[in-house]
Order: C-alpha cells, then structure tokens, then sequence
C-alpha cells in the first residue's frame, strides 16, 4: 500500500483491529494478560472502572506515541524506549489522580505505578504499535484497554457484590437476608475470589464462543 | 543503515529529556492541588479521630448535631487547634505547621530535634480533647492512624487507622467501625497513673478481666497485625507522655 493511499477512519479494517481484543483475542481472558492487577484491584467496583480507564488512557497514548516514533526508535533500544514511553504515561495518570481522585487513587495505591510492568501494554507496543501506522494504533489500543477494563468491571462487580453485599458501596443487599441467616462471602474479599470468577467468566465465554481445546 | 551508536545515543537522550520535561511540568503544575488534597485527607481523619465529624457531617457545637453544610476545611477550622511539641513535652512556638510535620521523617532525626504535632479539639476555646498520630508497623505495612484522648489525657475518645496494606479481611479490619469503637471509653492509665496503654487481645475480651479498662476485642485470624497496633499505640502514646504527664500536673 502506498502512503497516498487514505484510509477511511472507520474502514473494516480498524474496526476489527478495535473489536477483536473485545472478544476473541481478549488481553485478559484468552491471553492471560495483566491478571497480578486484576486480582488487586478488584475487591470493589469503583476501583476496578478507574483502574480500567488508567490502564486504557496508558495503552492508547504509548501506542499512539510509540507508533508516531516507530521509524525512528533504533532497534537495539526499542524495549528501553518503550519503558520510557510507558512510565512516563503511567506517572502523569498518577498524579492526575492523586490531584483529582484522591479517594481512588488512596485505594489503589501502588497498583496505579504498576501499569507500567503490566504485561498488556508492552505486548501492544510490542505486537502492533511498533509496525503500524498511529490511527489503527489508536483503536488497537482502545480495544485492548476496554477489553480489559469489561473483564474487570465484571469481576469487581461479582466481588463487591458477593463480598460485601455493595454495588458502588450502596448496600443493594437487604438487611433482611442478613437476619435470615445471609452472610457475605469473606473469600470474594481476598485475591483467591477474583481467580474464581475469572476462571467462571473464561469458562462462560469459551462456551459462548465455541471454543474448543486443541490436542 | 543510518542507526549508528552516535544517533542511538542522540535518541535516547532526547527522550529522556521530554519525558523529564513532560513530567516536571506536570507535577510543578498539580502540586498544589495534590498538597491539599493529603492535608484534606489527614483533617479528616483527625476530625473523625475526635469525634466531630461523622459522614462526611461536621458535628455543631451550638445545634449540638451533626449538620451538612460545613466541609473538612470548615471543620477542622472551628474545632481543632493545633500545635507541636519536643521531646520533653514543651509547646515549641513559631514557624512550625503541625499538620505538615511528617512523623516518619521525625523518626530519622536527632532526640532533642524532633517535633511531635497535636491536635486539640476545642469547644468554645476550651480544649475538650487531644489527638495525636499514632504510626508503626503491622503484619506488612506501616499502619497510619489518630487517637483522640479526653480531658483527663486517660480515657479514649476515639481512633482511627486510615493508611495500611494489611490482609483485607482480616487485618485491615482495624479500619473498621467496629474494631475502632471498642476503643471509646478504654483507659491509657492504670490506678497508679502508669502508662499501661490498651491492648487488643486475643479473642474476646474476658469480663471478669482486672485489665478490663485496657483491653478491647482481637480480630481472628490477624494476631500479628493486633501485635503490631498494640506496639504502635503503646509507642506512639510513650512519645507523648513527657507532655501529657505535664497536663495532668497542672489539672490537679
């Protein structure tokens, strides 16, 4: 393809490049991806969204940077520059945070600093940012990011749910089924509960998606 | 192949120079705001500590309720004075801002250098009780907290843990209502006016306990993060005593 060549934004091709890690090619539930931060932070719903959009807002612009600069990143150094790209994205969402959101970011404490080492985004800049042009990098980026942050709303919603009878912490479980006996499940509270129901979901979507194990 | 080790070097250089710059400015340009929120952060926690302030309501003296039109900064400005004081338990005066004394860094200097901040609540400019940082280690991480003492520096008026990475669930159950209410009312002293400070034991405390002034109930499951606050408590209020033992002179 030629540089003249234009692409239409919302061409097939970008679309798929966007939805694909929603599903098939999930960082999460089918590469196995970034699960250290999943089980972290997702005792709780609230944490869980703003770890979502960080992690997004941090794979979009290094892939966005990085593709800009693909053709000049010298090769020996590209994994070095890669980190620069990346740490420097993650500290200004830290301090974002702490300026504006200070609660959530109280909360998630160091996990924020620890998008840096998550396995997600270097993977993108690695496998398609480094060889792609910036738009398509951009939906790539997106996609992965959302793919992500869907897997870990639901886990933290299951969590918050489960574990503390509390959507958003507004209690939604009844003070009735508490006196009938109901108790929260303190497990769904601890790192081993958000394993369960990523191992449920993984299940629930292999089924849905026809998966079958090859020999 | 124009990538020569020169233009390698050339290229790391300046990325790294944007990325400082970027962050430089970034972080010059949200301090304050980041500074006012961790101040925020910490009147809360010792206007909670003192009990005025439930909610995210601030407790009126005059309606004697807790009403919501007044904020953290509104609170702690009608109810709290604060002041620092050294080693030996004398108010030092001048120049120093007692809610921006970092008690960790305290630690690193010299005895005779160090000031330890406290918060007085007042009520119609007579001081009702004092709160004072309480910090240590748990089972993984170092706890952060405030304990409020009443008038007679003896009985507890309140505590709080609000920064700490035990086990949730078991540890960090000290951040709980219930853990921290079963402080209220608990002697520091015992009958000789000795610093016995209050532990929390394991299991239930028994009733018919002689020490049942200075002990609260454990947390199952999370003996070693108990042992550590019963540390911190009594270490941080030993810190105090010099100038609490003073207080207590003067009120007799």
């Amino acid at each position: 393809m030629s540089v003249s060549e234009k692409e239409p934004i919302l061409s097939a091709k970008n679309r798929k490049t966007f939805k694909q890690p929603l599903n098939e090619t999930n960082p999460l539930t089918i590469q196995v991806l970034g699960i250290c931060s999943a089980l972290a932070v997702t005792s709780q719903l609230k944490p869980s969204l703003v770890m979502g959009i960080a992690v997004t807002t941090v794979i979009v612009f290094s892939n966005l940077t990085v593709s800009v600069i693909r053709n000049l990143i010298p090769n020996k150094i590209r994994i070095i520059v890669e980190m620069t790209v990346v740490a420097t994205m993650v500290i200004l969402v830290d301090q974002i945070l702490k300026a504006y959101a200070y609660e959530v970011s109280k909360q998630l404490s160091i996990f924020v600093g620890l998008i840096i080492t998550n396995c997600i985004v270097l993977g993108r800049l690695e496998a398609f940012a480094l060889g792609n042009k910036p738009i398509p990098s951009i939906f790539d980026g997106l996609g992965n990011g959302l793919g992500y942050a869907f897997v870990l709303a639901i886990v933290g919603f299951c969590r918050e749910l489960f574990g503390s009878g509390k959507i958003l912490g507004f209690q939604v479980v009844p003070q009735s089924l508490y006196d009938a006996g109901y108790l929260n499940n303190g497990l769904m509270m601890l790192a081993p509960g958000a394993f369960i129901i990523l191992g449920l979901f993984i299940w629930v979507q292999r089924t849905l998606n026809g998966y079958v194990e090859e020999d | 192949m124009r990538q020569t080790n020169a233009y390698t070097f050339i290229f790391i250089i300046i990325t790294a120079i944007v990325a400082a710059l970027v962050l430089a400015v970034t972080s010059q340009s949200l301090k304050e705001k980041q500074q006012f929120n961790v101040e925020t952060d910490m009147k809360k926690n010792i206007l909670i500590a003192v009990g005025v302030m439930k909610e995210e309501k601030c407790f009126d003296n005059e309606q004697n309720k807790f009403i919501e039109n007044c904020d953290v900064i509104c609170c702690y400005k009608k109810n709290i004075k604060s002041f620092a004081i050294d080693s030996n338990g004398k108010v030092k005066d001048g120049g120093i801002v007692p809610e921006r004394i970092n008690p960790v860094k305290e630690m690193e200097k010299p005895k005779d250098q160090r000031s330890y901040p406290v918060f007085a609540r007042k009520i119609n400019g007579k001081i009702d009780s004092y709160c004072i940082p309480i910090i240590g280690k748990g089972l993984w991480s170092t706890i952060f907290g405030y304990i409020a003492l009443g008038n007679d520096l003896n009985t507890v008026k309140g505590i709080t843990f609000y920064k700490h990475a035990e086990t949730p669930g078991l540890g960090a159950e000290i951040e709980k209502e219930w853990f921290q209410k079963n402080y209220i009312g608990k002697k520091i002293l015992n009958k000789n006016n000795e610093l016995v400070s209050i532990t929390a034991v394991k299991g239930k405390v028994n009733p018919g306990s002689p020490n049942i002034e200075h002990e609260v109930d454990g947390i199952s499951g999370a003996t070693l993060t108990a042992r550590g606050v019963n540390k911190l408590l009594k270490d941080s209020l030993l810190k105090y005593e010099p100038y609490f033992k003073s207080l207590r002179e003067e009120k007799k």
